[in-house]
Order: C-alpha cells, then structure tokens, then sequence
C-alpha cells in the first residue's frame, strides 16, 4: 500500500526550459522548445497531454525520462532530482521500439536482463506480464510476425516487467488502427487500475486524451507552455459504460477542442500575414 | 509448395551450365589453341596435371594462405570494426586511414611487402589477412554505426550500459553489413592469394596461371581459374547459409 510517501508527487517540474540548435554548429541561432514547465504529477495520476503538433510533448517527455536534459530546471521523481534514466520510470514507444531480433519473451525480458536479473525470475516476471496483456500465445513469436496492436502490447508488457512505478507513454496508440485503438486504450484502463502506476500519455487524439485521463494538459504551441490542466471526473472503469456519450465528456471535450483550435487559427493566421 | 519453389532451383542453373559449357566449348574450338583452349581439352589437361599431383600441390598451398589468412581477417577484422563503430573518437581517428588504405591498389605494396616478409608464406598470408580485414572492419564498423537510433534510445532509458548496447543493439543491426564486409573481405583474400602467387613466389594456383602463360599453355591456365572460381562460389555459398542462419528473424530466411 501506499505509505506516508503518498503525498511526494510521482513526478515534480520545476522550471523545465529547452532550446534546440537549428544546425550542428556551435554559434547555431537556437529554438525555444519548451518555455519555463511547472507540473505535478501525483502518485497513481493519469494525467495525458495534448497540443498542437510541434508543441514540444514529446520532447516534454524525453526530459521526464531523462533522455534528453533540459537547458535549465528540474526533474524530481518521487522527490529526487534525477538527471539520467531511471529504475522508477519505463518508457512505452510510439513507434514500439522492439529489437527486430528478439522474440516477444527476450524483448520483454531486455530490461531485466540489462539489470542482471538472474535468467529464471526474469523469465518469470516476462510471462507474468506477457500473460497480462494476452500474449501468452506468441512468446516465441519474432515482432514482425505480429500485427501494429500486438506489437505495443509487448512495448508495454516490457515496460511492465521492470517494475517501475512510472509509466512514460509517447503516442503510443498512434500508429495503431481505430478499432484495435479503442481495445487497447480499454486494456490500458484496466492494468492502470490494477498496477496502480503513475501514468504520463502524449496523445494528439482529443477523444483518447479526455477518455483515459484523470487530468489532461494542454500544451500551447511553440515555445511550448502549459496553457491548462482540466480535470475529467468521469466516474471509472470508463470502459463498463459508454465514456463518450457521457455529458461531462462532451464538456471537456468541447472546451479542449476550442482552445486547440484558437491555437491553430492564431498559427494559420501568423504564417499567412 | 516444395517442388514449385526447389525445382527451378536446380534446373534453371543446370541449364545455363550446359549452355555456358557448350558455348565455351563451340568457341574455344575455333580459337588459335595457342590463345584459348575449349572445355574438353581443359578436362584433359585437368587429369593429366592431377595424375602428376601438381595441381593438388598447387591447390593446397593456395588454399592454405586463403583459409588461414582469411581466418585471421575474420577473428581481426570483425572485433576490431564494433570497437571502431561503438568508440566513435577512435573510429574518427582511424578512419581515414583505412579508407586510403581500402582504396590503394593491392600491386603497388607489392614491393613493399618483399622488403618485410620476403617472398615466402607469410608474405601471402599478409597480402590476405590485411585486405580482408580492412574490408571487414571497414564494413563492421559502418554497420554499427548505422544502428538505429530509436532502439539505442530504448536501450538507454532501459540503462543498458556500453557492453550491454553493443551486445543487444549494435552488433545484432551491424549483422547485414558485417555479412557484406565478409562478402568483401573473401573477394579480396582471393585476389590478394593469387597476386601472391604470381607476383612474389611463383607457387599454388596463382602459379599454375604464371607457368602456363609461359609455357603457352591455356588448358593448364584455365585449370587453375577454374578450381579459383570454384573455391570463390563455395566461400560466397558458406557466406548465404551463415546469413539465412543469423537473420531468422527476419522471416524471409525460410
């Protein structure tokens, strides 16, 4: 159970602030990516983001990560500054990022075996996993055997298998099909409330942010800021009832829709002025 | 499904071995027999240069600089080119360097190599150990570099350290490239054997070529292409079946 530590946030911003080069060279002129993040993310929270593209989410999320760092400010999970990757978070792909060469079992096993996990416990751990997002037929599959959907189920048993409280999702139901879209964001639902993890999700699909969040950021486009985050009290499981028929996801939606169009009129405005 | 797919296999190439064979035999017989000899007179001389044991001979001595010079290339070349690709300051370094020297032609060091190994076997051994190496070195270290991105990224934040990338990211994506380089690489053995043979010591298959020129005999010159080119096909086979065996994965192995 979650103890006194409950109230650290999963994840604390504090200040994030990012620039890229527009070439390799040094006196290069720079883009602002990102321009002075503040966010708090609670333990257990599903919280998604969503902006217009080219806002900077998926960079947001490659610094929470560690991956890239910011130019100034902070990373705290679960109150400590972290400045590379780390055992608390796992990343889920948008592009799935399996090794071609490994099979559904040794993809799922990498983490653990990077981590010097003895052989026996980390293939355990594996199949506990590739079982929970309905593998179990397929373990000696190799990824190209299987479909877009099967894929992200093993992107996401392998982020399961590490045990980390922090799941890092970037568009990861983007290069899927509607339909399987739709199961998989339902299964997500289902193994959050049973792992209770920290959820962070970029998504560029209205529906899809408003129907799994908890709280949806909306970026603004760039330099990329936090224009709101809006809270969806829409009564769980979602997936027991129709979430979009619902009256209060309308509402959300609607208020979400009109802000990102403002942005994008305001955008279309600028480049034919 | 199985007879669809083995039988053009098999007479497609038996096919246009006859056709070659004939053409060559229709050929050679109108030819000056001083400049060219057709398939029949060839398969003579085969047998009698066979019943004196000079081609056996000539053979081994060849095959022996090729395998093991090439052996070397291979346990050298291979671990060399993933440090070269993975270490990126001294691949940065050194790749220059390799590149001239992958790009010099072969006889112009011919000189050179007299002066350090003489002109015996180990002067063979290192005309065909160093070419083939560089070519697969070369080719290993291009291979690792060209690793994609977003999975050396998966394998960060999943804190995979160096060893552990080049184990399960690098060396796995280089495999393609380090199978051409190994491609390469043999091209290279044999033509660096054969320099070898005719240009320091006139011995092995490279030899039989060198002699036969000067006695005017093509038969005997075309004895030793052959058996050349029958090592080749038979290195480049060993090379299909190891890359069908290393790239299961892919799917298209079967």
């Amino acid at each position: 159970m979650k103890d006194a530590t409950v109230d650290v946030p999963a994840i604390e911003l504090r200040g994030i602030r990012k620039t890229f080069a527009l070439s390799d060279d040094e006196n290069a002129q720079r883009v602002l990516a990102l321009d002075g993040i503040d966010l708090s993310i609670r333990q257990g929270e599903f919280l998604t983001i969503i902006g217009p593209s080219g806002c900077g989410k998926t960079t947001l999320l490659r610094i929470i990560a560690s991956l890239i760092l910011p130019d100034d400010g902070e990373v705290m999970v679960e109150g400590e500054t972290v400045r590379e990757p780390g055992l608390k978070r796992a990343m889920v792909f948008q592009t799935f990022g399996l090794f071609p060469w490994k099979t559904v079992i040794d993809n799922v096993m990498f983490p653990l075996q990077v981590r010097n996990e003895p052989a026996e416990t980390a293939r355990e751990t594996a199949m506990h996993h590739i079982r929970q997002v309905g593998l179990d037929r397929f373990v000696d599959a190799y990824p190209h055997q299987l479909s877009g959907g099967m894929q992200q189920r093993v992107g996401l048993a392998r982020a399961l298998s590490t045990g980390a409280d922090i799941l890092l999702m970037d568009e990861p139901f983007g290069a899927i099909d509607a339909q399987t879209r739709e199961l998989m964001q339902e299964e997500l639902m289902r193994i959050w409330q049973e792992e209770q993890k920290t959820v962070v999700f970029i998504t560029h699909d209205l529906d899809e942010a408003v129907l799994l969040a908890d709280r949806v950021l909306l970026m603004s486009r760039g330099p990329g800021r936090v224009r709101e985050t809006i809270p969806v009290e829409l009564p769980r499981p979602r997936f027991d009832y129709d979430v979009r028929g619902h009256e209060g996801f309308a509402k959300v939606r609607g208020h979400l829709w009109q802000a990102l169009r403002n942005d994008l009129v305001e955008q279309r405005a600028e480049e034919t002025s | 499904m199985l007879a669809t797919i083995s039988k053009p296999r098999v007479l497609l190439p038996l096919l246009s071995l006859v056709v070659v064979v004939g053409g060559w035999e229709l050929v050679g017989r109108s030819i000056n027999p001083l400049l060219f000899a057709p398939p029949s007179v060839v398969a003579q001389q085969f047998a009698e240069l066979l019943a004196t044991g000079e081609l056996q001979r000539a053979a081994t001595i060849t095959v022996q600089a090729l395998f093991l010079g090439y052996a070397l290339a291979v346990v050298a070349g291979i671990p060399f080119g993933i440090v070269m690709g993975a270490w990126e300051r001294f691949g940065d370094i050194l790749q220059p360097y390799l590149y001239a020297i992958f790009s010099t032609p072969r006889v112009v060091v011919v000189p050179l190599i007299i002066v350090w190994f003489g002109i015996g076997f180990e002067a063979r051994l290192f005309l065909v150990f160093f070419w083939s190496a560089i070519a697969i070195s070369v080719n290993t270290a291009q291979g690792v570099r060209h690793a994609r991105p977003d999975l050396v990224e998966v394998a960060r934040s999943y804190r995979a350290n160096r060893v552990q990338m080049a184990r399960h990211v690098l060396i796995p994506g280089a495999i393609p490239f380090v199978v051409a380089g190994l491609r390469i690489g043999a091209e290279r053995a044999i033509v660096g054997v054969i320099i070898g043979e005719m240009f320091l010591q006139i011995v092995g298959l490279g030899g039989v070529i060198q002699k036969g020129s000067e006695e005017l005999l093509p038969a005997k010159m075309l004895c030793a292409v052959v058996i050349i080119a029958t090592l080749g096909t038979i290195i480049v086979t060993l090379l299909d079946t190891f890359e069908k065996r290393f790239q299961n994965w892919k799917g298209d192995a079967a």
